[in-house]
């Protein structure tokens, strides 16, 4: 029986209607949608993949090729690649757009399957995050990119804070796949005041490559 | 009981993300000379006085670790472990 024709489904499904489609690695994704407005933007990127790895030192898991967060919390980036660091053991490799699913043979678990992923971006998120969360995302203090552990929407998230300058803001959440219907409720209903839209890939892809160049 | 948890990853976080772990009671019963009398004593006594107590908490809404930190269970604040109160 032939299985190469099955498709991988996202956790959630965001309100709007798609402009335009695709399939990338077995994901259908959602690149434009119609009308995706000003922002504030929420795109679904739960089709990125992830992988988990842990080991001890950390860094002996990490190439050579790729940049090691020192610190957890601390969030390194290069080109398509991003790797988090949450604890002196475990880290976290996203790969966005075409990026390869992995791409140098990392030594770790895909959970791209398993976890939600979600980026809110433009105008306002900061006031949508807050509605939701606790935690201090805009903290003075802390060199962006940043990524912080805790509850968002009452839910147990990896939360990247990538830009914070204002049109530009960004910030990616993960969680339990399970949780995803009722997380895009909560974000969905919070951003309601701010007119929140969903937004496609390719908007996140445009804001990810303006923010790459300002680290660079 | 709203009040601060230092978390040694996610730094000063409120206590509701936190899971209570029970008093630090230091090292297992060394398995040699254990009777069933000092296992039970490990497992299931505590001290339970008023006062700074060295306990452990689990970091379920964050960054998912155990460690260690001194309250002072008649204030519910946690104290620092530089303090004298917290000298056994």
């Amino acid at each position: 029986m032939k299985s190469d024709n099955r498709l991988r489904q996202s956790p959630v499904k965001l309100d709007g209607r798609p402009h335009r489609t695709q399939v990338r690695d077995h994901w259908p994704l959602v690149s434009e949608y119609a009308d995706e407005g000003d922002g504030p933007w929420l795109v679904d990127l739960s089709h990125c993949h992830r992988i988990d790895f842990q080991g001890k030192p950390l860094g002996a898991m990490i190439p050579e090729s790729l940049p090691e967060p020192e610190a957890p919390g601390d969030v390194r980036i290069q080109d398509m690649t991003m790797i988090t660091r949450m604890g002196n053991v475990q880290g976290c490799l996203w790969c966005f757009g075409q990026a390869p699913a992995n791409p140098i043979g990392f030594n770790g678990t895909d959970i791209t399957e398993a976890t939600l992923a979600l980026a809110i971006a433009g105008r306002h998120t900061f006031a949508i995050a807050e509605k939701l969360s606790s935690l201090d995302l805009q903290s003075p203090g802390e060199a962006l990119p940043r990524l912080y552990q805790g509850p968002f929407a009452r839910v147990p998230c990896q939360i990247v804070v990538l830009d914070a300058v204002p049109g530009r803001e960004m910030l990616l959440l993960s969680c339990s796949r399970g949780y995803g219907r009722d997380m895009v409720e909560a974000i969905t209903n919070a951003g309601a005041e701010f007119h929140l839209r969903s937004a496609g890939e390719d908007r996140f892809m445009g804001m990810w490559e303006t923010m790459t160049r300002g680290l660079s | 009981m709203a009040f601060t948890i230092t978390c040694p990853i996610c730094g000063p976080r409120s206590g509701y993300e936190f899971r209570y772990g029970g008093e630090d009671k230091g090292p297992r019963p060394d398995p040699a000379d254990m009777t069933p009398e000092s296992w039970c004593d490990y497992a299931h006594m505590t001290d339970s006085r008023p006062g700074v107590q060295k306990e452990w908490w689990y970091h379920r809404a964050g960054c998912g670790i155990w460690f260690t930190i001194y309250r002072d269970t008649t204030t519910n604040l946690e104290v620092s472990p530089d303090s004298p109160e917290t000298v056994a």
